[in-house]
C-alpha cells in the first residue's frame, strides 16, 4: 500500500471498505509519516466541526415553513430533533480529543449524566476542589488498586489524558504506598482502576497518582491541588495527542514514561503527562515519602470567583470557534522536547534548564517553587481561556488584506517549489505555460534552509498572544506531512523530483503531495472559469491563476459587475446614468440648434399692405439658401461678390447679392422691422424712386454673426432716415454718407435672409417700386 | 361541479418534516458556506423552495442529499427567497423584504476567525465539500449527490480541500 492522502482522508471518514481499512490500519502501524498525516487530518476535521452552529427556534422554523408554503398556518410544526447538545463527549481541545480512557488498557466506565436535560458546558467551567472526595479504595492500597475519584462539575466526559495526582485520602489505609499510574506499561502491574469524578461523574481510566497525604479537607488553600491541562501526548500512546489548536507543532513525539520502579508516595498534587517533564518532575510536591505539605507553585490553580461565568450565557455551550489571539497556546512540552528544552517556561518566558524540576542537590527533591502568586505564563492563559468568554473579534480590512497576501504568496511559493522539483529532475523542463517563474527558486540555486512560512518547532503556536508571549526560541522547522515529513530541510521536504516518482527505475514511491497535484476539475459549470483555465493550467487554485494572469480580471458578467457596484446604492446609480444620458441628449440638441437652419421655403408671405407679393415679375429669383450653400452661379441675378463695406474677415455667412444691378435709384424710405405673419420673419422694405430700369443690386454681408450690412449698388440714400428696430433686428442704422449702406444689429446670431423680392409697381400703400428682405 | 387544482405535492408533509429536521444544519452549512448568517437564511429558503418544487422521488433515501444539493446550488447561484432582481433590473426594481425568521447563533457563525478566513479562501466546491463533511456530517455518497459528482470525485475533492485548507490555515494562523 502506498502512502496516500486520499486513503487517509477516506479512512478518517470511515469510508473505506473492510479490506482497504485493514490495509490502511496495517500500514499505519509501520508508517510514521502517515500517522502524522492522520493526526493533521484529525486536527483539520476538528477545526471544521468546531465551527459555530446556528439554531432556529421552533417559532422561527414555523415561520420558515409557513413562508415557504410547506405548512399551513394551522398545521402543527413537524417534529424537530432535540436541541443540539454540546459535544459533551469531547473534551476541550487542550485536553486532547479522544474518548476517555482510549489510551489506557482498561475500559472506561461511563456513568449516566445526572444533568442530562441541562446544557453542559464544553469545558469545566467550575471546578469545585472542595468537593473532591476520595473514596476509600475497595482493594487494599498496597496492591495499588485505588478507586480514587476526583469530582469536578460541569463535564460529562473526562479528559482522557488528564493525569492528576491527588493526595490520597485513605492515607491511613495505605501508608506505605501510593499510586503512580503513569503509563500503560506501568499500569499493568498496578491493576489500578482509578476514577476521576468531575462534578459527581466518575472518570475512570484516568491515571491517578495518589501519594500518601492528608485528606483534601486538611489541605489549605495554598496547598490545594493544581489543575492544569496535560500538555503532551504522554503515556507513550499515539492516541494521546497534544492540543488541537496548535497549527504548527512538532510531530508527535511520544513522551517516554519509564515505568517507575516502585510506586512512590508523594504529597500534594502531581502533574504528569507532560513531555519533557520527567516522571520525577512534580509541581508543588514535596519529597517523596516525606509527607510534607509543600505549597504548590500556583500553576494552574483555578481562580474560583471567575469560574462558571459562562453558565449565564444560554449559548455558552455552543462550540467556540477559535479566535485569533485567543486560542490556547500550543503544547510547549512537545516543542521543547524536540528542541531539547524542558518545556517548562519560567516567569520570564524562558525555558528552564533541562531536567526535571528538582533542586540542585538532586535526589528527587523538587525545586523550590516560585511565589505562589506569581503568574505562570504557561498556565495562566489557559485559565483565562477557560474562565473568559470568547471575545468578539472581527477581521479588519488590514487583516483580510494580510490574509489574502499570505495565501497568494504561499501558493506562489508552492508553485515555485513544484517547478523547482520538475527542473531538478529533468534540467530542461521549461516553465509551465501561463505561469511566472519565481526568480528565487532556480535549479542551480540552493534553496533557503526552510520555507519562511513554516515556523520553527519551538516557536509558540500563536504569535498573536500578546506581549506576554515567551520569546521565540529557534528550532528546527516543522513541515506538514505532505512536505515529506520530519523536521528536515527543504530538500527533505521537497523530496526527490516529482517527475522521478513513478518512473521506471525509480525506487521512490510517489509522495502524498504528488498524488494530488492538480485541482480537481469540477463537473459543474463555473462561469468564472473558462475552458482555458481548466484545460492544462499548471497553477493550482484560482488565486494563483488570477495572480499569474496579472490581477483581477474585469467582471465578465452582469453578476460580477453587480458585485463591483455592490457598495453603491442602485437608485443613485440609475439616477447618475440617466443624468449622463440626458446631458448627452441636451448637448446634441444644443449643437443642432446652434447651426444653420435648414432651407426655408419661400412661403406665401404677403406684404403687410395686402398687395400680392408677386405682382411684378422678378427679374431674378434665386433660390434662397443659407449662407453655407450659396445660390447657383448660373443665376444671372445673383453673383457672389463681396459687399463694399463688408469686412473680408467677417465671421458671419458669406455675402450675397440680390437684385438686377440697375442704377439711378434713390432710396426714398425704409419700412423696417415688422414681423411677417405666418413665418415670423422680420421684413425690411426699401421704397425706391428715380429709375424705371432693373432693380438695384443689394449686397448683404455679415461682419459678425449679429451684424448685417445691406449695401445698395446703383442706389443712393434719399431723405434722412430714422433708426428703427423690431423683430430680430435690434437696431437699424441708416446710412450717413452717400453710400447706401444700412447696418442692422441682430438680436440673435445666425439670422440670415430668408426671402426677398422686388416689386416694380409697389404695393397698396405706395406705387413706387419696392425691394424687401425677410430676415430670420 | 367545481374542480380546484392545488399545487401541493403529495409528500409535502414528509418534506416539511425533512426540512424541519435538518433546518439547523442547513442554515449552519449555508452560513459557513457564504460567510453570512443573514444571507444564509435567505439562501436556505431559496434552496428549500426549489427542492420543494422538485422533490426527490425517494424522499427518505435522498431527501437530505437533495436538500443540501438545493442549498448548495442556491448559495452558488445566489438564489434567494424571496428572489432578488438580477442583472440591470436590480437598478430600478425595489428589493423584496428579506426573509426574516428568528434564529440564534448567527452572530457567532458570522464572526470571522482564523478557521473561517481560511475557509473563505477556498474555492466554492472545496469549501462546500469540507463543510458537508465536517458540519453536516454527510457521507461521501450524499456529498456526491449534493455536489453532483461521483463518490470518488467527492472523496478526492474532500482530500484536496483538506490539504489546501491546511496550507492556507497555517499561512493565516502564523
Amino acid at each position: 500500500m502506498r502512502c496516500s492522502l486520499l486513503t487517509l482522508s477516506s479512512h478518517l471518514d470511515g469510508e473505506l471498505d473492510t479490506t482497504r481499512r485493514a490495509e490502511t490500519e496495517a500500514h499505519l502501524v509501520g508508517c510514521d509519516r502517515c500517522r502524522n498525516a492522520l493526526e493533521y487530518l484529525r486536527e483539520e476535521v476538528s477545526r471544521i466541526s468546531d465551527l459555530a452552529r446556528v439554531h432556529v427556534p421552533d417559532a422561527g422554523a414555523r415561520a420558515f415553513l409557513e413562508q415557504l408554503g410547506l405548512i399551513g398556518p394551522d398545521d402543527d410544526l413537524p417534529p424537530r430533533p432535540p436541541r443540539p447538545r454540546p459535544p459533551s463527549g469531547d473534551p476541550p481541545p487542550w485536553l486532547a480529543g479522544r474518548p476517555p480512557g482510549s489510551a489506557l488498557p482498561w475500559s472506561p466506565r461511563i456513568e449516566p449524566d445526572p444533568d442530562a436535560d441541562q446544557p453542559v458546558l464544553p469545558f469545566p467551567d467550575e471546578v469545585l476542589l472542595d468537593e473532591m472526595a476520595m473514596e476509600p479504595p475497595s482493594p487494599p492500597v498496597d496492591s495499588l488498586h485505588l478507586d480514587t475519584e476526583l469530582h469536578l462539575r460541569g463535564r460529562s466526559q473526562p479528559p482522557s489524558d488528564v493525569s492528576l495526582s491527588v493526595p490520597a485520602a485513605p492515607v491511613e489505609n495505605a501508608p506505605d504506598a501510593s499510586a503512580d499510574v503513569t503509563a500503560p506499561g506501568a499500569a499493568d502491574a498496578s491493576e489500578a482502576d482509578p476514577e476521576v469524578h468531575v462534578a459527581g461523574q466518575a472518570f475512570p481510566g484516568l491515571p491517578i497518582s495518589a501519594p500518601a497525604g492528608p485528606p483534601p479537607s486538611l489541605i489549605s488553600a495554598a496547598e490545594r491541588p493544581v489543575w492544569a491541562p496535560p500538555m503532551a501526548g504522554g503515556h507513550g500512546s499515539p492516541a494521546l495527542e497534544p492540543p488541537e489548536r496548535s497549527p504548527i507543532e512538532a510531530p508527535r513525539a511520544p513522551a517516554r514514561f519509564p515505568p517507575g520502579p516502585e510506586p512512590r508516595a508523594s504529597t500534594g498534587l502531581e502533574l504528569e503527562g507532560r513531555a519533557g517533564l520527567g516522571p520525577d518532575a512534580r509541581v508543588g510536591a514535596g519529597p517523596p515519602g516525606s509527607g510534607d505539605q509543600q505549597p504548590s507553585s500556583g500553576r494552574g490553580v483555578l481562580p474560583e470567583p471567575a469560574i462558571g461565568r459562562a453558565a449565564d450565557d444560554p449559548w455558552s455551550w455552543a462550540p467556540r470557534d477559535p479566535i485569533p489571539g485567543d486560542e490556547p497556546p500550543g503544547p510547549p512540552p512537545i516543542r521543547s522536547a524536540l528542541s531539547g528544552g524542558t518545556g517548562i517556561l519560567g516567569p520570564q518566558g524562558r525555558e528552564q534548564p533541562e531536567g526535571p524540576l528538582v533542586s540542585e542537590d538532586g535526589a528527587g527533591e523538587p525545586a523550590p517553587p516560585d511565589r505562589d502568586d506569581a503568574p505562570d505564563p504557561l498556565i495562566d492563559p489557559l485559565i483565562a481561556r477557560v474562565v473568559r468568554p470568547p471575545r468578539r473579534v472581527r477581521a479588519g480590512l488590514l487583516a483580510r488584506v494580510r490574509d489574502q497576501l499570505g495565501v497568494r504568496f504561499a501558493l506562489m511559493r508552492g508553485a515555485g517549489a513544484a517547478e523547482l522539483a520538475a527542473d531538478r529532475s529533468t534540467g530542461t523542463s521549461p516553465p509551465p505555460r501561463g505561469r511566472r517563474r519565481d526568480p528565487t527558486l532556480t535549479a542551480d540555486r540552493q534553496p533557503e534552509p526552510g520555507p519562511p512560512q513554516l515556523r520553527s518547532a519551538a516557536q509558540p503556536a500563536q504569535s498573536e498572544s500578546g506581549p506576554d508571549e515567551p520569546p521565540v526560541v529557534p528550532g528546527p522547522p516543522v513541515y506538514p506531512p505532505w512536505f515529506g515529513g520530519g523536521a528536515g530541510g527543504p530538500a527533505a521536504a521537497l523530496g526527490p523530483p516529482a517527475s522521478a516518482a513513478g518512473r521506471p527505475g525509480s525506487t521512490r514511491p510517489p509522495t502524498i503531495a504528488e498524488e494530488l497535484p492538480a485541482p480537481l476539475r469540477p463537473s459543474y459549470r463555473d462561469d468564472r472559469r473558462t475552458a482555458a483555465d481548466l484545460g492544462d493550467s499548471p497553477v493550482p487554485g484560482r488565486h494563483a491563476r488570477a495572480l499569474a494572469a496579472g490581477g483581477r480580471p474585469w467582471p465578465r458578467s452582469w453578476h460580477g459587475l453587480g458585485r463591483s457596484l455592490a457598495g453603491v446604492p442602485r437608485r443613485w446609480t440609475a439616477v447618475a446614468a440617466l443624468a449622463v444620458l440626458l446631458l448627452v441628449i441636451v448637448l446634441l440638441i444644443a449643437h443642432a440648434a446652434g447651426g444653420p437652419s435648414p432651407v426655408a421655403s419661400p412661403g406665401s408671405a404677403t406684404h403687410p399692405s395686402g398687395a400680392p407679393a408677386s405682382s411684378a415679375p422678378s427679374p431674378a429669383r434665386p433660390s434662397l439658401t443659407p449662407a453655407s450653400s450659396p445660390p447657383a452661379a448660373s443665376s444671372p441675378a445673383v453673383s457672389a461678390t463681396s459687399a463694399p463695406t463688408a469686412s473680408p474677415t467677417s465671421t458671419g455667412p458669406a455675402a450675397q447679392t440680390y437684385g438686377g444691378g440697375g442704377s439711378g435709384w434713390t432710396i426714398q424710405s425704409v419700412r423696417c422691422c415688422y414681423a411677417q405673419a405666418g413665418t415670423g420673419y422680420t421684413r425690411v422694405v426699401f421704397e425706391l424712386t428715380g429709375s424705371s430700369g432693373s432693380s438695384p443690386a443689394a449686397s448683404i454681408s455679415f461682419p459678425n454673426p449679429t451684424t448685417m450690412l445691406i449695401s445698395f449698388t446703383g442706389a443712393s440714400p434719399g431723405a434722412p432716415l430714422a433708426t428703427e428696430s423690431g423683430g430680430v433686428i435690434a437696431e437699424m442704422v441708416p446710412p450717413t454718407g452717400s453710400a447706401a449702406v444700412f447696418r442692422f444689429t441682430l438680436v440673435k446670431a445666425g439670422a440670415t435672409v430668408k426671402d426677398w423680392d422686388y416689386l416694380a409697381r409697389g404695393d397698396a400703400s405706395t406705387p413706387s417700386p419696392l425691394m424687401y428682405f425677410d430676415i430670420g | 361541479m367545481i374542480t380546484a387544482a392545488v399545487n401541493v405535492p403529495a409528500m409535502s408533509g414528509e418534506f416539511a418534516e425533512l426540512v424541519a429536521e435538518h433546518l439547523d444544519d442547513l442554515v449552519t452549512y449555508a452560513a459557513h458556506l457564504v460567510g453570512d448568517a443573514e444571507s444564509a437564511v435567505e439562501l436556505t429558503a431559496g434552496g428549500v423552495h426549489h427542492a420543494a418544487r422538485y422533490p426527490p422521488v425517494r424522499l427518505q433515501a435522498d431527501g437530505r442529499a437533495a436538500l443540501y444539493r438545493a442549498v448548495t446550488r442556491a448559495c452558488r447561484a445566489g438564489q434567494r427567497f424571496p428572489p432578488r432582481p438580477r442583472g440591470p433590473a436590480r437598478l430600478w426594481h425595489r428589493n423584496h423584504p428579506p426573509f426574516e425568521i428568528e434564529f440564534r447563533g448567527g452572530d457567532v457563525a458570522s464572526r470571522m476567525n482564523t478557521v473561517k478566513r481560511a475557509l473563505m479562501t477556498l474555492p466554492f466546491e472545496r469549501r462546500a465539500a469540507l463543510l458537508l463533511r465536517g458540519v453536516a456530517q454527510l457521507r461521501y455518497a450524499e456529498i456526491a449527490r449534493a455536489l453532483e459528482c461521483s463518490p470518488e470525485a467527492a472523496a478526492r475533492l474532500i482530500a484536496a480541500a483538506r490539504r489546501e485548507f491546511d496550507t492556507i490555515y497555517r499561512e493565516i494562523a502564523l
